[in-house]
């Protein structure tokens, strides 16, 4: 039963559901809120969210999402802008700390570790919750140095030769190294779109993060860069926890497993990728996944 | 699903998928009334009707030939999701049934001539019968696909049953025959090739049925299909 | 049809018509632009040549040569040698006994008094600082100086040099010019026997204020200037960049931020005067400190520049894109880091501008240094933080408040020196930007 449940090829949350391991919950359904135990209840959980409330100021952007992210899967977030997906994935790994008036409420547990507990070191969890962002944001520093930038400032590598084989290997598993090895030393920002988004995911994985979250990392590239990041994204689920916003349905369509449907501010729909288009069974997700007035 | 969705955001999208629906329908009533011909040319001796029959086949591939076309195009230029998605699959399934379909009826109206240098065989009132059932379903899955209802779908889908038994009767009855008065193999024989046409267009109703129900619920028919032709295994 | 035709058409009679008057009217506005920077030009090419022109006399400065005998017995009649001695020696009577020789024929007392009026009265420290100097530099067993008459250039009174210089008429009546006819002609003897000279004015940049226009310079100033600006960027650039890190970056927005905000920026527009006032009240009368000094000096116009560099600072902060922070936070990074590693080295060009721009409104600053007293006649160049000082925005300003000739130029060339003091801190600027500049 266990491995089954672990095989990507027999993965479905709605048999995780029926099968009762997954708490009693129903998909979409609220859990209670002393129904959370500390070890996580979906079996292959990585995270789990439970009925998280997102303020900014007195506006509130999520009302009570419950989301279990299941690990080594790439879990999509689509829904129309302003519906919270960046919100939400921001309340994982707690960037919406520096921003100005934003208050989470709700638990978000990583590992069955509540992020949001006090004693949390907000660094250790951005280490362990890398994220990519819609805009290639490389430092204005070089290609090396942009990759060593994160094992450096957690004291990742023992010296030298270490660290120079993290950003090798990391560049590697982007498919960058081989196109740049003789220019480390340029400018990350002399890289093209594609290129740069590449190496901002190099420099999300080489403080080696258990999740990776990402914002619309396609959105500003180009088809054939957008399909080798798709490509990426799918080898990289081997080796981590992957959460994807995207405004692109095929993109959510081809590389995710599971796909959340934001609206208004609520979870609408939780559900296998391919089911959720090819049938999905809220009325709000198939206007919103078939390009309908809603 | 529920509530009715809306409509689609880009106004030529909807166009084009309506439009798409509305071929089917008609290549729908197209083999509708090709099969109805055929069996009429059929039980009237009627050689001029099976004539024609044969001819207008030609306007089922066309149809079919463009229906393929344009639901290629959409989902090249649409990228169609969800409900749009299995609209267009299930166009391409059922017009392929509906042309098997037409084909069927022209290979019924082919035999017309053959069958009126012979003399008429008591059969054909059962064979009618049959025929008469196929055309209903048909009409009602055709119903149903316009209607978007599955429920009627999934009645046609257990109707099917009906017309096997009704074949495999009229096998037993024409062996039968065939058996008592040798002179009658050679029309038995066509007229048994023309039945199992009928069953074969009846099994197709089916699979329609069966793409309707997907394309409304998104899922495929959960009983088990009803026993179908029993007449390869079946010994005299 | 022709309605609509002309409506939509690129070629109709009304369409030229409008583009024809769009392209002129584009070309009037270009226009304007070009004439406004034309104008601009013309009045800082007019501002520069008048500068130039006044200030070049000031570079120059006539020397008079003289036989001088350097007597034993007026200089150190003990024969001791002691350098102690020697600079209180009456270096004045050699000097006046060395311009009796020249002119001879000159033995009246009124009119003796005019003949000693060609050379400066510097020149009599020159004659001390040329024994000093040589005795001390000189062996023991040599013959130094003191005895021998040698052949000494000096300089001479501002009334000869501007004289020389064309600035002071002959055609002038003789009741109304500083020279009279007896010392012109007597000046004409030296020019005939090539004994006057115009030699390079070092002193105007190694010396220090003077009554005496021809010996005075703007090295005190210079220096004065000097160390005032270094005291005010030893206390703004820290406390700026500091103050705006915080604001920016650490502290949450509410009303008390809102609050300093609005005063900052309100600061950054009080009168420069306030600030000395400020100056006069706390530093000098509250904690008493000494009048004059470079150290108020620059803690003035540190209150005075603050809000600027502030400002500036700020703006460069906000300037570096949000991406980068979220990028650096995203892996980890601590908002020290985030600012340290990140946000800083993107701002400090920005930064850097915006405090030599502080700085050179600074440099330029006269009215709060009056209020603590850096307005004193100050004839040596300071030599620390505490010793009083004036500033070269005040030099310029007491020069040009001064009757003599000679001023005049040295205004011209003091205001010059300035600005090429305010040329080399932009330059500075410059090179600092270009130094840390990243791209991004
Ligand atoms: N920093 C912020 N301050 C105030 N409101 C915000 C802020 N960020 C987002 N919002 C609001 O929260 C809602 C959700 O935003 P977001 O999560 O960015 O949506 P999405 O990523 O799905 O487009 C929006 O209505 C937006 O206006
Ligand atoms: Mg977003």
């Amino acid at each position: 039963m266990y491995t089954e449940l672990h095989d990507p090829r027999n993965f479905s949350l709605r048999r995780v559901a029926n099968s009762g391991v997954y708490a009693g919950l129903k998909v979409g359904e609220r859990p209670m809120r002393d129904s959370v135990p500390a070890g996580g209840i979906c079996p292959g959980a990585k995270i789990i969210v439970r009925d998280i409330r997102v303020f900014y100021g007195n506006k509130q952007a999520l009302y009570d999402v419950s989301l279990d992210v299941p690990e080594n899967r790439v879990t999509a977030l689509i829904g129309p802008s302003g519906c919270g997906k960046s919100t939400f994935l921001r309340s994982l790994n707690r960037m919406n700390d520096v921003v100005e008036g934003c208050r989470v409420e709700g638990h978000v547990m990583i590992d069955g570790e509540d992020v949001y507990d006090r004693n949390v070191d907000v660094v250790k969890l951005r280490a362990r919750i890398g994220m990519v962002f819609q805009k290639p944001n490389p430092f204005p520093k070089s290609i090396y140095d942009n990759v060593a930038y994160g094992p450096r400032i957690h004291g990742i590598a023992n010296n030298r030769e270490h660290l120079d084989a993290i950003v090798r290997d990391c560049l590697t598993r982007v498919g960058l190294f081989e196109e740049i090895q003789d220019r480390l030393h340029d400018p990350g920002t002399s890289l093209s779109g594609g290129q740069q988004q590449r190496l901002c995911i190099a420099r999300a994985i080489a403080v080696s993060p258990e999740v990776i979250l990402m914002d619309e990392p396609c959105s500003a590239l180009d088809p054939i860069a957008t399909a080798r990041i798709e490509e990426l994204i799918d080898q990289l689920r081997e080796k981590f926890t992957i959460v994807i916003v995207t405004h692109n349905l095929q993109q959510a369509a081809r590389v995710s497993q599971l796909t959340a449907f934001f609206h208004l501010g609520r979870l609408v729909e939780l559900d296998d990728t391919e089911r959720m288009f090819t049938n999905p069974r809220e009325t709000r997700t198939a206007d919103y996944i078939t390009g309908r007035y809603g | 699903m529920e509530h009715a969705l809306h409509k689609h955001t880009v106004k030529s999208y909807e166009d084009e998928l309506v439009r798409l629906s509305r071929t089917i329908a008609e290549m729908g009533g197209v083999a509708e009334s090709q099969l109805e011909w055929a069996l009429r040319a059929l039980t009237t001796r009627d050689l001029e009707l099976a004539k024609r029959t044969v001819a207008n086949d030609a306007r089922i591939d066309a149809f079919e030939e463009s229906v393929h076309d344009d639901a290629v195009r959409l989902l090249a230029l649409r990228q169609p999701m969800g409900v749009d998605l299995r609209e267009i699959v299930s166009v391409f399934r059922i017009s392929s049934n509906l042309e098997r379909i037409g084909d069927l009826s022209k290979s019924v109206a082919r035999r017309v001539e053959v069958l009126n240098s012979m003399p008429p065989l008591p059969q054909v009132h059962a064979l009618r019968r049959m025929g008469k059932e196929v055309i209903g379903q048909l009409k009602d899955v055709l119903d149903a696909y316009v209607d978007r209802n599955s429920d009627r779908a999934v009645a046609v889908w257990r109707k099917d049953e009906l017309v096997d038994g009704m074949y495999n009767s009229l096998f037993r009855e024409s062996l039968t025959n065939m058996m008592e008065d040798a002179r009658t193999i050679s029309a038995c024989t066509h007229l048994l090739f023309v039945a199992k046409h009928i069953e074969r267009i009846g099994d197709h109703c089916t699979n329609i049925a069966e793409t309707i129900h997907y394309l409304v619920r998104g899922e495929r028919i959960a009983d088990e299909r009803p026993k179908g032709d029993e007449t390869e295994t079946m010994v005299q | 049809m022709t309605d609509f035709a002309a409506r939509r058409g690129f070629d109709t009679v009304s369409q030229r018509a409008q583009l024809r008057r769009r392209h002129r009217a584009e070309r009037r506005f270009q226009f304007y632009g070009v004439a406004a920077l034309s104008a601009a030009i013309l009045f800082l090419a007019l501002l520069l040549w008048t500068i130039l022109g006044n200030a070049f006399g000031a570079f120059q400065q006539t020397m008079v040569r003289l036989p001088v005998h350097f007597a034993e017995d007026i200089i150190d009649p003990q024969g001791t040698r002691d350098i102690q001695n020697l600079g209180v020696a009456d270096y004045g009577g050699l000097l006046k006994r060395a311009i009796r020789e020249r002119f001879p024929e000159v033995t009246e007392r009124r009119v003796k008094r005019k003949l000693y009026d060609i050379v400066s009265p510097g020149a009599v420290f020159e004659l001390r600082d040329m024994v000093m100097q040589e005795t001390e530099t000189a062996g023991t067993g040599e013959i130094g100086i003191i005895g021998s008459t040698r052949n000494v250039w000096l300089t001479a009174s501002d009334d000869v040099d501007q004289f020389l210089k064309g600035r002071i008429s002959v055609e002038t009546p003789e009741a109304h010019r500083r020279i009279s006819d007896q010392q012109i002609a007597w000046v004409e003897t030296l020019v005939q026997d090539g004994a006057i000279e115009r030699h390079f004015n070092t002193r105007f940049f190694t010396g220090a204020d003077s009554r005496e226009p021809e010996i005075a310079g703007v090295g005190g100033a210079v220096v004065g200037s000097f160390l005032t600006l270094f005291v005010t960027l030893i206390l703004t650039f820290p406390i700026g960049v500091a103050a705006a890190i915080h604001l920016e970056e650490l502290a949450p927005k509410n009303r008390w931020t809102d609050l300093i905000d609005i005063n900052i920026n309100n600061l950054a527009a009080v009168p420069s005067v306030v600030f000395g006032l400020l100056g006069l009240a706390v530093f000098l009368n509250f904690f008493g400190f000494p009048r004059s000094a470079p150290v108020v000096g620059g803690m003035v116009l540190a209150l005075m520049t603050l809000p600027t560099i502030i400002i500036a600072s700020r703006t460069s902060l906000r300037a570096v894109p949000p991406s980068i922070r979220e990028a650096a936070l995203g892996i980890g990074a601590s908002r020290l880091q985030v600012i340290g590693h990140h946000v800083m080295p993107m701002a400090l060009p920005g930064m850097f501008t915006g405090t030599i721009i502080g700085m050179a409104q600074a440099l330029g600053e006269t009215a709060p240094l009056l209020m603590i007293g850096m307005v004193a006649f100050i004839a040596d160049i300071p030599g620390g933080l505490f010793e009083p000082a004036t500033v070269l925005p005040v030099q310029i300003f007491i020069w040009a408040d001064s009757p003599e000739r000679a001023f005049i130029e040295r205004t011209s060339a003091a205001i010059l020196v300035l600005l090429v003091f305010l040329a080399c801190m932009n330059l500075t600027a410059i090179i600092m930007r270009k130094k840390f500049e990243l791209k991004y």
